[in-house]
C-alpha cells in the first residue's frame, strides 16, 4: 500500500493503518531501534511506540516522507527508553537528587524538546552545506546508527575512507557548531 | 553540550535528509558493459570514470598497434555463453560516463577476453537479512509417492547447459575434484520433475567423504556453492527482506542479500547483545545472490568470503567470455 493512502487511513482514524505500517516498516523499524537498544524486546516496545505516537500526531500532521517521520518517531522513543534504562543503573541516590532538582525546571521534556530543536537547526544548515554522499555517509552513521562497515558498503566505498570522512565530518561540525556559538 | 546532546538532537534534522539517506542506492545498477572486474576507483567521481576511458581506449589501441590482436582464447562453457552482445545503449538508469566508460560493441580491435569494464560499488545494492531461513532445510518427499533419480554429470550438462563450474573461483577454492550430481524427484502418478536443485560447492578443504572443512580455528568453512533449478530453488539459504532491493547486470536483475551469522561454540553463561542466542565465538558473513538465467534460477551462497569475490562469481556465471582482474583495468596500474 502507499504511504498516501496509509496516511489517509490514519486521518480517517482505521486502525487498519497500523497494521499496514507494522507489515511495511515494522521490520526497518525494528533494526533502527535495535541499533540503540540491547534487548529486542526493548526494541519492540520503542517500535510500538513509535505506532502510537505517529496515530496520535497524524492527523494534524500530514508527513511528507512517511518513513522518515516515522523512524524519526522511533528513534527518539529508542532514546528515551536508552535514558530510562540508564537511569535505573546510577545510584538510587543521584537518581532522587535529580528527580528533586528537575522539579526546579518549567518541564524536562518541552526543555529538551527545544534544545533539540535548536541543535536541529544548526545541524540542517551543517548537511545543507554537504555533498549528498558525505551527507548520507553522517546520517547513516549518527542518525541510524549504522556500523561503519555498512556505511562504507551502502556509500561504495571501502571502511577506511569512510573513517576518515567520518573523522574529518566531524571535525568540520565541531567547527561549525563553535561559530554558531555551540560548545561540545 | 555533550555528545549525548548532539545524538538527540540530530533527531531534528529534516525529514527530507533522513528519506535521502533511507534510499540511497535504492536502485542498484551496474554499468552495463559490467562485470569482469570490480573497479579500483570505486566511488571516484563521474569526470573521473571520463579520464579513466580515455585513458583505457589510448591504452587498449596504443597496445593493438604495437603488438596486434591477441589470439581469441576459447571460452569456457557457461550459461552466459550464449548470451548474446552487451548492448550499449544507454538505460535511463545509466549516466553518460558509465556509457563512455562502455567499450563498443564487438570491438574488431579487442578479443573479448580483453575487455576490460567498471562495476560501480556505488551501484550495487545489497539486502540485509535477518539470517538462515528454515526453508533451508530439504524437504522430506515420502518414496511411495516420489520416485528418486540421481543424475550424473552428463545428465547435469545436458539439462541446464553448463556443469556449475563458473568461469571464475576464487583462489584458494576447488571443487574438491567432484563433479556435480543431481538428485531429481518425479511425481509417481504423473511422471512429471516436481525437484530437480543441484547444488555444486567449491570449498578451501573437504573431508575425505567430500563434505567441506574448515582451514582454520573457526567452524564455518569459506567457500561457496552454486545452485540451479529449472523449477524454482526450493529450500533459499536467508530469510527474505521486507523490501528487496536488485542489482542490475546488464540486462540480468540479481538480488544481493547479506547476513551475519554467530558460529559456535556458544558460551551457556552469556548471551548475545540480540538476546536471541547464546554468546558466540564470533559471527561470520554470507553472502547470496540470486538471479534467473535463461529459464534457471540460481542461488550462489557464500560464506566468509567478501562480497566483491562473490560479485565476480556471479559476473563469470553471467558472461564467462570476459576477462576478470580484480583492482586493474581500463589501463591504469
Amino acid at each position: 500500500m502507499e504511504d498516501r493512502e496509509i496516511v489517509e487511513k490514519l486521518f480517517f482514524r482505521d486502525d487498519t493503518a497500523l497494521e499496514e505500517l507494522e507489515k511495511k516498516y515494522g521490520s526497518r523499524l525494528l533494526k533502527l531501534a535495535g541499533r540503540f537498544l540491547r534487548s529486542r524486546e526493548d526494541a519492540e516496545e520503542a517500535v510500538s511506540d513509535a505506532w502510537l505516537r505517529a496515530w496520535n500526531t497524524i492527523p494534524p500532521n500530514r508527513p511528507e516522507h512517511l518513513f522518515a517521520y516515522l523512524a524519526k518517531l522511533c528513534r527518539y522513543a529508542a532514546l528515551e527508553k536508552v535514558d530510562w534504562l540508564t537511569a535505573g543503573k546510577r545510584s538510587a541516590v543521584v537518581v532522587e537528587l535529580t528527580e528533586e532538582l528537575s522539579q526546579c525546571l518549567p518541564d524536562p521534556a518541552f526543555e529538551r524538546e527545544r534544545e533539540g530543536r535548536e541543535i536541529g537547526e544548526v545541524l540542517d544548515d551543517f548537511l545543507a552545506g554537504l555533498d549528498r554522499e558525505k551527507r548520507v555517509m553522517f546520517l547513516r552513521r549518527y542518525w541510524y546508527g549504522d556500523p561503519i562497515r555498512e556505511v562504507a558498503a551502502r556509500c561504495g566505498v571501502g571502511e577506511s575512507r569512510a573513517k576518515t570522512t567520518l573523522f574529518r565530518l566531524r571535525r568540520k561540525l565541531k567547527d561549525h557548531l563553535e561559530k554558531e556559538g555551540i560548545f561540545v | 553540550m555533550s555528545g549525548k546532546h548532539l545524538l538527540y538532537g540530530i533527531n531534528y534534522v529534516n525529514q527530507r535528509y533522513i528519506q535521502e539517506a533511507e534510499i540511497y542506492v535504492k536502485n542498484g545498477y551496474i554499468c552495463p558493459s559490467f562485470k569482469n572486474y570490480v573497479n579500483k576507483w570505486r566511488g571516484a567521481r563521474p569526470y573521473f570514470h571520463c579520464f579513466a576511458a580515455a585513458a583505457c581506449l589510448c591504452l587498449a589501441l596504443l597496445g593493438v598497434f604495437r603488438l596486434g590482436p591477441n589470439p581469441v582464447a576459447p571460452g569456457p562453457d557457461g550459461p552466459g555463453a550464449a548470451v548474446p552482445p552487451v548492448s550499449r545503449e544507454p538505460t535511463a538508469t545509466q549516466t553518460p560516463a558509465e556509457v563512455s566508460q562502455a567499450p563498443a560493441q564487438a570491438d574488431p580491435l579487442q578479443s573479448p577476453a580483453g575487455r576490460q569494464d567498471t562495476i560501480n560499488w556505488r551501484f550495487v545494492a545489497v539486502n540485509e537479512s535477518e539470517g538462515l531461513s528454515a526453508d533451508a532445510t530439504r524437504l522430506y518427499m515420502d518414496p511411495a509417492l516420489y520416485e528418486v533419480e540421481h543424475w550424473d554429470m552428463d545428465q547435469v550438462r545436458e539439462y541446464f547447459g553448463w556443469e556449475l563450474a563458473p568461469a571464475y573461483i576464487p583462489e584458494g577454492l576447488t571443487g574438491g575434484g567432484q563433479g556435480v550430481g543431481l538428485t531429481v524427484y518425479r511425481d509417481k502418478a504423473s511422471g512429471e520433475l516436481i525437484e530437480d536443485q543441484a547444488g555444486r560447492g567449491f570449498w578451501v578443504d573437504f573431508y575425505e567423504d567430500g563434505s567441506p572443512k574448515s582451514e582454520d580455528d573457526i567452524v564455518i568453512p569459506k567457500g561457496f556453492t552454486v545452485r540451479a533449478s529449472k523449477l524454482g530453488i526450493l529450500h533459499c539459504a536467508l530469510l527474505p527482506v521486507d523490501e528487496e532491493r536488485v542489482t542490475q547486470f546488464d540486462r540480468t536483475e540479481v538480488t544481493l542479500t547479506h547476513a551475519s551469522l554467530p558460529y559456535g561454540p556458544f558460551d551457556p553463561t552469556q548471551r548475545d547483545p540480540s538476546g536471541l542466542y547464546n554468546m558466540p565465538a564470533g559471527y561470520y558473513d554470507i553472502y547470496v545472490a540470486t538471479f534467473t538465467l535463461d529459464g534457471v534460477e540460481y542461488e550462489v551462497e557464500a560464506q566468509r568470503m567478501e562480497l566483491e569475490e562473490l560479485i565476480k562469481i556471479v559476473a563469470s556465471i553471467l558472461s564467462p567470455h570476459e576477462d576478470i582482474t580484480v583492482g586493474v583495468g581500463c589501463g591504469m596500474p
